[in-house]
């Protein structure tokens, strides 16, 4: 792949895949380290653009696998990223107090979600993608990630409650 | 496929929320990595040129075996035995006769 092709490539992906490796790992080295792992794969695969068709499930897809080999080999890791409380850095830095203590809870309740509903809440809400599109990367039926989607998002009303009444009212 | 309640401002509120994003310097660093360091230090001729360290490795090879023969002390016994006539010792020339007899040949 020539430079020009790969940094175009890179500049329509990086940040949506580091975000979702950000959301996924907790963890702002591990998520880098996989964001590079993945463009480096994608460099050294010279048949990159002739098999991958759909760019946008292939790159999200290795990104989710690369995070899910990691999570295996290293258990501390995986505890950490997922622990009530812990500061995933997931979010940016907020001025507005009310804003940011919505960021604080919700930075809690997505930790608090099982993996595989996490990806598909992150992938709905801030990559925009379908529950087809979703089911792709997380190898699921669109149906599967749809209830995954609602069951995150009654997870996070749950633990989101008391902001949740006064942003409602 | 319709999931979100019209009414449940939540999927909103959560999409504003803006997230962080990758360093500035990640970009420069990974291309560097792929594109700029890479063919700094990896000098390749075409395919069928040997890289350089294999020719110093096979000169350095012989380098070795000729010196080692030159400094392996000559065996006098062996030198003696090179020129030797086989054909003065009794028991080889008789049994080579023999040989040639049994086969019927005119030797000499």
């Amino acid at each position: 792949m020539d430079q020009k092709s790969f940094e175009a490539l890179y500049d329509r992906w990086a940040e949506a895949l580091y975000r979702f490796a950000l959301g996924l790992a907790g963890h702002e080295d591990i998520a880098k380290d996989i964001v590079q792992e993945t463009f480096i794969k994608v460099a050294k695969n010279q048949d990159f653009f002739k098999k991958a068709r759909e760019e946008q499930s292939y790159l999200f897809k290795t990104v989710r696998n690369a995070l899910l080999d990691r999570s295996r080999k290293d258990s501390s890791w995986k505890k950490r990223g997922e622990r009530w409380g812990n500061d995933m850095g997931l979010i940016a830095p907020v001025e507005n107090p009310d804003k940011h203590e919505f960021a604080t809870w919700l930075e809690r309740a997505l930790a608090e979600l099982p993996e595989e509903q996490r990806s598909v809440a992150i992938l709905h809400l801030w990559e925009g993608m379908t529950f087809a599109e979703i089911g792709k990367v997380c190898k699921i039926s669109g149906n599967t990630a749809a209830s995954r989607y609602r069951y995150a998002l009654d997870k996070m009303r749950d633990q989101l409650r008391p902001l949740y009444e006064e942003i409602k009212s | 496929m319709k999931i979100e309640h019209p009414d449940d401002p939540l999927p909103e509120h959560i999409k504003e929320i803006e997230r962080r994003s990758l360093p500035d310097d990640f970009r420069q660093s990974l291309m560097n990595e792929l594109f700029h360091e890479t063919s700094k230090t990896v000098v390749s001729g075409p395919w069928w040129v040997p890289p350089q360290w294999l020719g110093f490795g096979v000169a350095a090879c012989w380098g070795l075996i000729f010196s080692l023969q030159l400094m392996t002390p000559k065996d006098q016994a062996a030198l003696a035995l090179q020129k030797l006539d086989l054909n003065a010792v009794p028991s080889f020339s008789l049994q080579q006769q023999e040989l040639f007899a049994a086969l019927d040949i005119n030797y000499r």
